[in-house]
């Protein structure tokens, strides 16, 4: 037993990818349609053409390379000061780091939200719309698309394992949750949507933008789990996963819920409205 | 290159095999246990568990097991068959490590509305894992499998490697253990009630038949395939697991059904 963890945590942090992985963001969008009401459901089903959004989970990436969707491309991150304060914009655009130049995403998601609440859009720029919020959404309940702009350096920490170099953003975005579940899709439902109203309530409560400024502390604390250059054999590996498991999963958890809240508010007209500042 | 092994890789993990007998087998069982739980049980489990589901904590202690505060379960995970009795540092006899911890936790557990929440839920964690422990054909450990290799093609590999890996994986690495628990779960009321009959020291005793089943099977040049061991011992792996399942929901059902 012991060596077939070792064996998968090997092979686990050996992944690479850019983002949540494909898996979390169908996932999380998985939890958001299982809390859709049944008007919202109806409305955004009609409005994809009888798919769901679990098959758009990721359009933003699905659509990188597609010129028509080109101003989508810095709608990864978010920057935050020292202060755990969003940075402005223009402050942003004039930053030294590309990481922070580019983290646009609270700017793509506040206007695709605008535009989906003013209305008199057509149905493929509310489509469009409608999938680059729950991607953006998404994205920015991994803790990896906050850039904080004193962290930056961490951003580059890595880890060996068995010797080999790994990075730590890596991990995060593709194994902090399949380093440990082999889940479906079904199963990030069945396993992660099942909170109490109350626990709904208390996610959901407040606005987007302080939804993601409220993840800002957690967030910034996940850069302490890894001292950079830690050497990970097989048993230390878990025993460090066993701290990111819990925090990578509620995450997705609380990520669906609030898509769920802002597409009801959106496309049914009874669900409870939610402020986006 | 980077490509190609993120190709490798991503077929591994789409294909499941990664996860065999730790994660797929103990997901099942817990899956499968979670479903034949009755609804007050259910919830009663839940309000430990801080509403997770059990299938959430199902390999918990696999996962746990070099944590230090967790040194005093290490043995836990295995039996062994009376005829092979452990004794120890001073002669005395140890009974079989997890059927004992099971038999002791259910035995806490019976008024557990008067224990530590905390207590409660490491309890239930243990229950989760170790009922699926006992029905593991090589967590009997006997002095002569424990050892023993086998080749499959040009590897060797212990036989407990390749029962918490391969032969699960042989078949099922398509399917998450939600899906395998609909697959597996398929047996009647009447069935399942002659299953969960019984106590664990009656399971252990029919664990211990089925482990030298699925060792007098491995061929005698050692040498394993699909078609050679996998295929023919398959059915004894996804009984076991069926089983555990069954009897789980049996045990959590008599503890919190109340």
């Amino acid at each position: 037993m012991k060596k077939f963890i070792i064996i998968i945590a090997a092979l686990c942090c050996t992944y690479n990818a850019s983002a949540w992985s494909r898996h979390i963001h169908a996932g999380i969008a998985a939890i958001a349609h299982d809390n859709l009401t049944e008007e919202a459901k109806k409305n955004i089903t009609e409005l994809l053409d009888g798919k769901s959004i679990i098959y758009h989970a990721q359009f933003v990436y699905d659509n990188a390379d597609n010129e028509a969707y080109k101003h989508t491309k810095v709608w990864k991150n978010v920057a935050f000061t020292d202060k755990n304060k969003i940075l402005k914009a223009k402050k942003a655009a004039k930053h030294e780091n590309k990481d922070v130049r580019n983290a646009q995403a609270l700017e793509g998601l506040i206007s695709s939200l605008n535009a989906l609440q003013s209305g008199g859009l057509t149905k493929e720029q509310t489509r469009d719309n409608m999938l680059y919020v729950i991607t953006i959404l998404s994205d920015l309940h991994c803790p990896t698309h906050y850039v904080f702009t004193d962290l930056l350096e961490k951003r580059k920490s890595f880890y060996y394992f068995n010797d080999k170099k790994y990075s730590y953003l890596t991990y995060w975005e593709s194994n902090s949750v399949r380093g440990t579940f082999n889940w479906k899709t079904n199963e990030f439902v069945h396993q992660l949507s099942r909170k109490t109203p109350e626990q709904v309530a208390d996610i959901t409560n407040g606005s987007v933008t302080s939804w993601i400024i409220g993840n800002a502390p957690l967030y910034r604390s996940v850069y302490d789990l890894l001292n950079t250059g830690t050497r990970f054999d097989g048993q230390t590996l878990r025993l460090w996963q066993n701290k990111i498991y819990p925090i990578s999963t509620e995450q997705v958890a609380v990520a669906g819920y609030r898509i769920a809240a802002i597409l009801n508010s959106l496309f049914d007209s009874n669900a409870p409205q939610v402020k986006i500042k | 290159m980077k490509k190609t092994i993120l190709s490798l890789l991503l077929a591994m993990f789409a294909t499941g095999t990664l996860w065999a007998w730790g994660g797929q087998g103990h997901s099942t069982v817990a899956y499968i246990a979670e479903k034949h739980l009755t609804p007050r049980a259910k919830a009663n489990i839940e309000s430990y568990l801080n509403g997770r589901s059990i299938v959430y904590y199902a390999a918990w202690m696999d996962f746990n097991r070099t944590d230090p505060p967790m040194d005093v379960t290490r043995d836990w995970h295995v039996d062994y068959w009376t005829d092979d009795m452990r004794t120890d540092a001073n002669g005395n006899p140890v009974p079989p490590y997890s059927v004992s911890q099971i038999k002791r936790i259910v035995s806490e557990m019976s008024d557990f509305r008067s224990l530590s929440d905390s207590l409660v839920n490491i309890n239930i964690k243990f229950l989760v894992h170790l009922v699926g422990d006992m029905h593991c054909p090589v967590h009997i450990d006997f002095p002569t499998s424990r050892p023993m290799k086998v080749k499959e093609g040009k590897n060797t590999i212990k036989v407990h490697k390749m029962w918490d890996g391969r032969v699960l994986d042989s078949k099922h690495n398509g399917l998450s253990p939600q899906q395998m628990a609909i697959e597996l779960d398929r047996y009647s009321a009447t069935e399942i009630a002659a299953f969960q009959s019984g106590t664990p020291d009656d399971w252990h005793i029919e664990s211990v038949e089925y482990s030298k089943r699925a060792i007098d099977m491995i061929p005698a040049n050692k040498q394993v395939s699909y078609e050679t061991y996998f295929n023919k011992v398959i059915d004894i792996a996804e009984n076991r697991i069926t089983l555990a399942g069954y009897r789980l929901a049996a045990i959590l059902n008599s503890i919190f059904d109340k």
